[in-house]
């Protein structure tokens, strides 16, 4: 009986979530397949761990998934094989997710092209709309850090206020 | 209200991409039985909405609050990031703070404003201020596992503008102003998309090499937040590459603080050099392209140690193509050194056997190599023995001309044990030239292990793979298989 809520559980969470995964490993990744492989990975950690997952925070697991999700894209770019990999990103790699006629490409490009952990932020903040405290606790750095590494990104992006 | 640029890119960009069916099937059968999958509105989505319609009137009092805490939220911000934390930096806190409706000391703050005094006293005066009310935040902080003594450390923004919501509305909820911070975030770093130059590094000037190295360090303390003595204990090299800089890093994690250990999820049992490199625009900027981040043995193996890397400049194949002798010159020295480093450093058998195909320095050193004795078959005719196997196995439509003629051939000879020294033989088709490809991309091959003293076949693997990624993955792993 509870083995088969757990199941039921995790498929609302897939439901759920799994887009907003896949589409955070691709961001990280910057590859399709990785991607998928990453998603796959997180929803069976989930899935290994889920007696110590609260039940009564389904709703709220969006940062618990993608802190597991950007914690799984880390060690597949921490692996060994990961640097003998051309990772360049450009308009081919996107294409696979833009749609046929979509402005701002060139943006996208920058913000792809931004190192890890000012990627991890500025997705966090922007796409998935999460505070700067939520941030925090996903990637697990000071809130002070996480407003300094988007005001980073915003540099970068020539996106700051003059 | 215009939604910002940023946001509207990543959603456009990122909102195309779903799903597949066959991930979705996959994800359903994580568990041991294959579930149905849930159809209609989910009751959680339902709860959802009407979370969210409770907080609707939350959201108005958070966007009057963000209207009224926008002006001087954005002098707060103003002051507070300023890089030098001057004087008048603080004074302009301190009026802020008597604008909020702190009770300041009086006195203390009559020295601040007292421009007969010495600017030191003053500031001294102003810190005690700013300290007596936002002193526990500062401290914590300036915790010595966060920052440098040398750092400056100012009220934290969201501290101050909580304050100045509540001096605004002292009812407000944690919430509203939380929601109230956000808006404002938001609003404060975005500019209207018209104002927003076009990134375009390929016009920009190259900076100099010594330019490129600061850039590079000013990468670890602005983007990793590592701090001055982090960075001294972390190499640094700049190299040029066609798109920009190339800076390659190595940092013994045991040398970082506990924070940085979390965020990367160092455990103290895979403490060892952590490498990596991000690739910095022409003009030293941060668009980091092709960066990885892992653990690596280079250091403890000059490339200049491998026989013949200077022709080959592959560390793997110039380990291949060297003579017998070369090998065991070579595992003599450098095998105990690897050995004990790996040993030293718990964590890194487990890290490095899970994914070893591509650490040379690993998969050379884990067996030793040395030179046949007068029992042994000596290296021609374990050569010969191999080709004849491969040939026998009848596979890749082989012949023995294509053999001599697009093949490459390698020979090792593995005395790990002893008392069972073994032959290895790697055939394998190359298509593009001896010299072009590492032996583990070529499109078929043959590797075989064998009795040294007997030439028996003990063990055989068969490599083919379909065309792409995939097949260069297959062929290392069974590369990697048959070099162990």
């Amino acid at each position: 009986m509870a083995e088969k809520q757990d199941e039921l559980w995790l498929q609302q969470i897939i439901q759920m979530y799994a887009n907003d995964a896949l589409r955070t490993c691709w961001f990280m990744l910057k590859d399709r397949q990785l991607a998928e492989d990453a998603v796959q990975e997180t929803f069976e950690k989930i899935w290994k761990h889920r007696k110590s997952i609260r039940r009564e925070e389904s709703l709220a697991m969006k940062p618990l998934i993608l802190k597991i999700a950007m914690n799984t894209c880390r060690d597949v770019m921490r692996s060994a094989w990961w640097k003998h990999i051309d990772r360049r990103i450009d308009m081919d790699t996107l294409s696979a997710a833009r749609p046929a006629a979509y402005p701002d490409s060139d943006l996208m490009i920058d913000v792809m092209r931004l190192p890890y952990p000012l990627r991890q932020v500025v997705l966090l903040y922007h796409f998935h709309r999460l505070t700067t405290t939520e941030i925090s606790k996903t990637i697990g750095i000071s809130q002070p850090a996480v407003v300094k590494r988007l005001k980073k990104s915003y540099r970068i992006l020539k996106y700051e206020k003059e | 209200m215009d939604r910002k640029r940023l946001d509207k890119c990543l959603e456009a960009h990122l909102s195309k991409i779903t799903i597949s069916q066959e991930l979705h099937e996959s994800l359903q059968g994580i568990p041991k039985g294959r579930a149905s999958r849930v159809s209609g509105f989910h009751p959680a989505l339902l709860l959802a909405v009407f979370l969210c319609l409770l907080s609707a009137s939350a959201i108005a009092a958070a966007w009057t609050l963000y209207q009224s805490a926008k002006e001087p939220a954005d002098q707060l911000a103003s002051i507070l990031s300023h890089d030098q934390w001057s004087l008048e930096g603080k004074e302009q806190l301190i009026d802020m703070m008597v604008y909020i409706g702190y009770d300041l000391d009086a006195q203390v703050l009559q020295a601040v404003k007292n421009p007969t005094l010495e600017k030191a006293e003053r500031e001294k005066a102003a810190e005690a201020i700013i300290a007596q009310t936002y002193g526990e935040q500062m401290r914590r902080k300036a915790d010595a596992s966060i920052l440098q003594q040398t750092e400056t450390v100012k009220p934290d923004m969201e501290t101050v503008f909580r304050d100045l919501c509540l001096h605004i509305n002292p009812e407000a909820s944690e919430e509203e102003i939380e929601a109230a911070y956000q808006s404002w975030l938001l609003e404060y770093y975005s500019v209207d998309q018209q104002s927003i130059p076009k990134a375009d590094h390929c016009k920009r000037d190259i900076i100099s090499e010594a330019e490129a190295q600061e850039k590079a360090r000013a990468y670890l303390y602005d983007v990793l937040n590592f701090s001055q003595t982090e960075i001294d204990h972390t190499s640094i090299s700049v190299s040029r590459e066609e798109k920009g800089w190339r800076a390659a890093f190595a940092a013994d994690p045991g040398t970082l603080r506990d924070a940085l250990k979390k965020e990367w999820a160092f455990s103290p049992a895979a403490s060892g050099l952590w490498q990596w490199s991000v690739l910095l625009a022409d003009n030293g900027d941060f668009v980091a392209e092709d960066e990885y981040y892992a653990y690596c043995l280079d250091h403890l193996i000059p490339a200049s140690a491998y026989p013949g890397y200077s022709v080959y400049e592959d560390k793997t194949r110039a380990f291949l193509y060297a003579s017998v002798e070369e090998q065991a010159a070579f595992s003599e020295k450098w095998k105990p050194i690897v050995d004990d480093y790996i040993k030293s450093h718990p964590g890194f058998e487990a890290y490095f056997s899970s994914a070893p195909d591509f650490c040379t320095e690993y998969v050379i050193t884990r067996h030793a190599y040395g030179r046949p004795t007068d029992e042994s078959i000596p290296e021609a005719k374990a050569l010969a023995i191999a080709k004849k196997a491969y040939l026998q196995a009848g596979i890749h439509g082989v012949t023995a001309e294509m053999i001599e003629e697009r093949c490459a051939c390698f020979t090792l000879f593995d005395v790990t044990d002893a008392s069972a020294p073994v032959w290895k033989v790697s055939i394998a088709f190359d298509t593009y030239g001896e010299a072009s490809r590492r032996p583990e991309e070529h499109k078929d091959g043959y590797f075989v292990v064998m009795d040294a003293a007997s030439g028996a076949v003990i063990r055989q693997y068969i490599q083919t793979g379909p065309e792409g990624k995939s097949r260069e993955c297959h062929n290392a792993d069974l590369f990697a298989e048959w070099f162990r």
